[in-house]
């Protein structure tokens, strides 16, 4: 069993390309479709290494998924990337204060997403 | 409202981010179609995309044909081929892509646009009803024997004022640029 990658995208497309580089590299992919299902997701999967999550989604947006995860006991040290389409210094500082790992703007290449996620991972 | 320094800001914005996005997707558009032609009858998708801040507020706006879209398609998933829904899907993130790169963009000015999520229309001869907005720009790119068109459409304030030049601290990671904190 690879280390579990839990990705959270409102895209399909996005879910199953990060997938398809990550489970060639011998992640295991949990998917969730967006903020409010991310957070079930990771509820509900304890030995998660690594969230990778999109900023503009909807029912609950990537920084306030970010944000509650760092308020509480049980995930506040899980480790998260934002990937998404914003590369605003605000929004950057803002995740990065509450605690985000790393921010990858879209559109990615998978050897530097990969890089990333090995090296948070590691 | 200094209109003409943003219009000319716009126009070469959306011009390079859409050329770079499906560039970077292996589909490369070709010269804008300059001259005013019927409005393609053989379109059958849209994808739009809203965003908003203090002072300029509307939309972004691709018409062309699934299968355009579908050659665009991502080159890590081309071992298989995308359906319907997969293409719905891609064109949604392409129009959320390119809103992405404008206002990085026009970050560096100063504006900062909030975007909402985008939303995909199927159809046939489906085409933007005439605008009413402020600025209402159109580019016709030629590709694969069709067009793809794309519209940014907004609402301007009268009071709003294009910034003279651009702040690099406010610049935005590039595309595809990774930090780690």
């Amino acid at each position: 069993m690879g280390k579990k990658i839990i990705v959270i995208d409102d895209s399909q497309t996005i879910r199953e390309q990060v997938g398809t580089a990550l489970r060639q590299a011998g992640f295991d992919i949990v998917e969730a479709v967006d903020g409010a299902d991310g957070t079930d997701v990771i509820d509900r999967t304890p030995d998660a290494a690594l969230v990778i999550c999109d900023v503009n989604m909807p029912n609950k947006n990537g920084l306030e998924l970010l944000e509650g995860l760092r308020q509480s006991d049980k995930h506040k040290l899980l480790p998260v990337l934002m990937l998404t389409t914003e590369g605003q210094p605000q929004m950057i500082e803002r995740a990065r204060k509450s605690g985000a790992k790393g921010w990858l703007v879209k559109p990615f290449q998978s050897d530097l997403l990969l890089a990333a996620v090995r090296k948070l991972t590691s | 409202m200094n209109n003409e320094r943003l219009l000319v800001r716009i126009d070469a914005v959306v011009e390079s981010s859409a050329r770079a996005l499906f560039g970077a997707n292996g589909l490369v558009l070709g010269e804008l179609v300059r001259e005013a032609g019927d409005v393609p009858r053989d379109h059958d998708i849209a994808c739009s995309i809203g965003f908003t801040s203090g002072e300029i507020s509307g939309a972004v706006l691709m018409t062309t044909r699934k299968d355009i879209i579908a050659r665009s398609w991502p080159t890590e998933l081309r071992h298989r081929a995308p359906t319907e829904n997969d293409i719905c899907d891609w064109a949604g993130e392409l129009v959320n892509q390119l809103l992405g790169r404008v206002k990085n963009v026009l970050a560096r000015s100063g504006i900062t646009l909030q975007q909402c999520t985008p939303t995909v229309v199927l159809g046939w001869h489906v085409h933007r009803a005439p605008a009413c907005t402020t600025v209402a720009r159109a580019y016709a790119f030629g590709v694969g024997g069709g067009l793809l068109l794309v519209y940014f459409d907004a609402a301007v304030a009268e009071s709003f004022v294009f910034p003279e030049s651009e702040d690099e601290n406010l610049a935005s990671v590039a595309e595809g640029g990774v930090q780690l904190f």
